[in-house]
């Protein structure tokens, strides 16, 4: 979703992602190509369920691709953001900083 | 949706760029090695000439013009064209297998991949393309090919696979330094393969740098040398600073990082699937609709 002119611009915000553990997820995602469950709990801070959760939410949104596999024998799950999730990504984070941008002006 | 206010927008863009800026510096705390690396991997090929560092003797003879420049520069005074050969030809595709495991390691300890792969194909690709090149055959009569720059066989140098993996590995590693590390290497290359030599330049350089007189071209000479030596030298500089403005330090004196702190449980199982039952909600979670 895009702001048109002469609307607010928290109309562009994305309910799925405006939420700072899955904005964090998202932008984590961003900075690599793949991130395991572990380290992206470790990072946020958060619990597994809670990371589940949110995890779940951006991968039936389209955002977010799980990818379980192994590493020697443990089992591992790889975390990756598809182009769907980085555009959302793009779009949150400019709807954010016109909402600043526009105080800035006033 | 409820209205947000702009102090809200503000923290929660400060949060994004905070995670965003850990994130970075963990996934991208490796690229030091391979810049020091290949950077080693320019610097060693000074065994390749005979006189690396100081002018060669009026008596040594030369092995003639060496078209393909196997050695890396173009210089008439090589040990061996055979071990240049295999110096790049192998040492090429071991360094990257090398850095390839390095990545490979890192994923495993940070938790955090990198698309590494195209830095290798770019250096393995660019390495076959020029063995295929070298290998249609040709006849050449003409005197002096090094001067020749028509001709693309005057532009064959295994340092073309490290300029392209350089430059690739750079925008992998989101690293402008990199990059212009990577292409500073392809300038210092295609100087040398230019002019056949060490520091030549044109006359109009030449002519600006010295104030005027006649456009013959000219010649710069590092540390009082034109020989390889100094030329890998400045080729190589830039990729060793930038690594060391990348290096983790206070990472590698802590003894690396680790996904957690303390470091995995060995045996630890991964993670549940969201089907099991929820931990209870984050205080961030209230009005949360989705």
């Amino acid at each position: 979703m895009t702001v048109g002119d002469g609307a607010h611009p928290t109309a562009a915000l994305n309910d799925t992602v405006h939420h700072r553990y899955r904005l964090g997820i998202l932008a984590i995602l961003d900075e690599a190509t793949e991130c395991t469950f572990i380290a992206m709990r470790d990072q946020l801070g958060l619990t597994d369920g809670n990371l589940s959760r949110h995890i779940r939410v951006l991968e039936d949104a389209g955002m977010v691709v799980v990818r379980k596999g192994y590493e020697g024998r443990r089992p591992c799950t790889w975390l990756r953001l598809t182009p769907a999730g980085l555009t959302a990504l793009r779009e949150e984070i400019a709807a954010l900083e016109q909402i600043v941008a526009r105080v800035k002006k006033a | 949706m409820a209205a947000m206010d702009h102090q809200d927008a503000a923290a929660l863009l400060a949060e994004v760029r905070e995670v965003r800026h850990r994130a970075r510096a963990r996934v991208h705390g490796g690229v030091w090695l391979p810049m020091v690396a290949i950077a080693a991997l320019l610097l060693a090929s000074s065994v390749l000439y005979r006189f690396p560092f100081s002018e060669p003797p009026p008596d040594a003879s030369s092995v003639g013009s060496a078209v393909p420049s196997w050695a890396g520069l173009h210089d008439v005074w090589t040990v061996s064209a055979p071990a240049s050969y295999a110096y790049w030809f192998l040492g090429i595709p071991a360094l990257i297998a090398a850095i390839g495991g390095w990545y490979a390691l890192r994923a495993r300890r940070v938790g955090m991949r990198l698309r590494w792969q195209w830095f290798a194909a770019a250096g393995l690709g660019a390495l076959a393309l020029e063995a295929v090149i070298a290998a249609v055959p040709v006849q050449y009569n003409a005197p002096d090919v090094i001067t020749d720059h028509g001709n693309l066989r005057t532009w064959l140098t295994p340092l073309w696979p490290l300029v392209a993996a350089l430059i690739v590995l750079g925008f992998a590693e989101r690293s402008r330094g990199l990059v212009v590390a990577g292409a500073w290497v392809g300038v210092v290359t295609g100087w040398n393969c230019y002019f056949g030599g060490y520091g030549r330049i044109p006359g109009w350089l030449a002519s600006v740098l010295g104030g005027g007189g006649p456009r013959l071209g000219g010649q710069v000479t590092l540390f009082g040398l034109d020989r390889p030596g100094p030329v890998l030298i400045l080729a190589a500089a830039p990729l060793l600073v930038v690594a060391a403005i990348r290096t983790p330090w206070r990472s590698i004196a802590r003894g690396g990082s680790r996904s957690r702190p303390g470091g995995p449980a060995p045996d630890a199982p991964d993670a549940p699937d969201a089907t099991d039952a929820p931990d209870a909600p984050d205080a961030s979670d209230q009005g949360d609709r989705a």
